[in-house]
């Protein structure tokens, strides 16, 4: 497994090259623009989680790797074991995108005027209702990511590279931005519904109780993901 | 005392796909052997070695590579034998932004054997910087560097798939020399599946042919261009030539062309001395695979 993770990881490892400063750099201005930790880590799943997670089916098409792979030292059930390693390392490397992204916001804030200072800005995003927001949007987030991830993943098992499944993972990220879109144009009611209703949610009990859902949501759809790719690739003639 | 057992062997192999079938295919590399496998395009080669590799599962038959069963070869088994495999396929499966030094690093966390001095003294031997990326590499230095790979990681059985295709002269005499050397102490095998025949004639030690699924003929190289030749007969010659004793009992083989009739003879000396007049050349691969394939029998 741990063989099949570090291919996939020389795989993709340009496309993280590009993608992570990218990702830091929205981070960064969103964390400056909004000083909400939720919004952070929602902006750096997304930017490398689905982003990059979705389209790594495509990496096996290129070239014959898909069939030259199968020839190293590596069984099928490797090679899915390490492609879902490859998400979780995805996951990690996104939120520690938002760590960076954090610090550095906290280090500009020192630096420039009108952010309230470091200390003004670690308050905005750190305090209770912030970091229990942030948990409770990050969890949330990563499950729906992972739904997205995990599906384009099934897909590429069964079908491989695809004119539908090179278009799906766009079709999905512009679904995605329309909802944020729409979102960002609610009225104001709206808006004080949807924060009233967030209030709510975040008691520490119904807090823990909708994390708790949501990662153990997250492990299932992951696991049963891995589980339906493997019986897929099991039998995929290369 | 090396191992006298096959270190790949496939018997009774059946794939089928849409209107193209595997039938029956048989096929043996023992160590110290170089067994050239030829045929035409679509004939079933690749196919044949998907099937050795666990790329595809077969319908029928069954086979081993160095003792593991191929049914089991995508399996926990067959890890430990692809250890000891080297695979070449006609183009070069690594991605394009890769350097050749990232290719050592891919492969040293693959391989328990991976040996770095080694192949950095292939990429020196093929002139091959390590700095190059992949995509800057010519078709003949990328099978270069697939070879290189291949030859890494001490395996004892190699398998190439038009691995010479697109190498210059040069580098192809080169790339044989190596597989010379590589069956030289008797432990090691290579398949090698070729349209250059040119290149079996001179390090093959059997020749085995497919065609249409099927395996049309398997015989030593040595039998072949030592021992067999081509009658250049003219029609009203073939009458008399195969009521003589020079086949030996064998259905003799036969191609017309529009000058005259070239026949397939087991030994070319002694057909020489029963019908001096008429010219019988050396036997080439190109020249059996054509009497095999193409010809007919009488």
């Amino acid at each position: 497994m741990i063989r099949a993770w570090h291919l996939d990881l020389m795989m993709i490892r340009q496309r993280m090259l590009l993608n992570l400063p990218v990702s830091l750099a929205l981070c960064l201005w969103l964390g400056l623009q909004t000083q909400s930790l939720a919004t952070v880590v929602a902006a750096a799943l997304f930017m490398t989680y689905p982003m990059v997670g979705m389209q790594l089916g495509q990496y096996d098409e290129l070239k014959g790797w898909k069939t030259y792979r199968m020839t190293l030292p590596l069984s099928r059930r490797d090679v899915v074991a390490g492609r879902y390693l490859t998400l979780l390392t995805l996951v990690i490397a996104s939120l520690l995108t938002a760590a960076v992204a954090v610090g550095l916001n906290i280090g500009i804030a020192a630096v420039a005027p009108g952010l309230g200072g470091p200390t003004g800005m670690m308050a905005a995003m750190f305090s209770a209702d912030a970091v229990r927001a942030a948990l409770l949007v990050g969890l949330a987030f990563l499950m729906v990511c992972t739904v997205m991830v995990c599906a384009m993943t099934i897909l590429f098992y069964r079908f491989g590279a695809t004119t539908a499944t090179g278009i799906l993972p766009l079709l999905v990220v512009f679904a995605v931005l329309m909802v944020a879109l729409f979102v960002g144009s609610l009225d104001e009611s709206a808006v004080a519904a949807w924060s009233d209703g967030l209030l709510w949610l975040l008691s520490p009990e119904r807090l823990a109780l909708c994390c708790g859902i949501f990662a153990a949501l997250t492990v299932a759809i992951m696991a049963a993901s891995a589980a339906i790719s493997l019986r897929i690739y099991a039998r995929t003639e290369l | 005392m090396s191992d006298p057992r096959p270190l790949l062997e496939a018997h009774r192999l059946c794939k089928r796909y849409g209107d193209f079938a595997l039938r029956n295919v048989d096929l043996t590399v023992r160590p110290g052997e170089i067994v050239g496998y030829v045929g035409r395009n679509g004939a079933g080669k690749t196919t044949t070695i998907k099937a050795l590799l666990g790329l595809v599962a077969p319908d029928g038959g069954e086979g081993t590579v160095l003792g593991t069963p191929i049914r089991g070869m995508g399996g926990a088994d067959g890890v430990a034998a692809k250890e000891q495999v080297g695979v070449v396929f006609d183009t070069v499966a690594f991605p394009d932004t890769l350097r050749i030094r990232d290719v050592n690093g891919l492969l040293r966390r693959c391989y328990r054997q991976w040996d770095e001095r080694r192949f950095a003294a292939y990429l020196k031997r093929f002139g091959l910087p390590d700095t190059r990326k992949v995509k800057e590499l010519s078709r003949g230095m990328g099978m270069k560097l697939s070879l290189a790979c291949a030859l890494s990681h001490g395996a004892r059985l190699l398998i190439l798939d038009e691995a010479t295709a697109g190498l210059d002269p040069m580098a192809r005499d080169e790339v044989l020399d190596l597989l010379r050397e590589f069956v030289a102490d008797d432990e090691h095998g290579v398949l090698m599946s070729s349209h250059i025949t040119s290149d079996l004639e001179r390090i093959a030690d059997r020749v085995v042919c497919i065609d249409d699924g099927r395996i049309v003929f398997d015989k030593p190289k040595d039998e072949i261009i030592d021992t067999m030749g081509v009658a250049r007969c003219r029609a009203r010659d073939i009458d008399a030539i195969l009521g003589s004793d020079v086949f030996g009992g064998a259905t003799p083989r036969i191609l017309h062309h529009e000058y005259g009739v070239d026949l397939a003879v087991p030994d070319r000396f002694a057909f020489a001395e029963a019908f001096p007049d008429i010219p019988c050349d050396r036997m080439t691969i190109d020249d059996y695979l054509h009497f095999m394939i193409k010809g007919v029998s009488r």
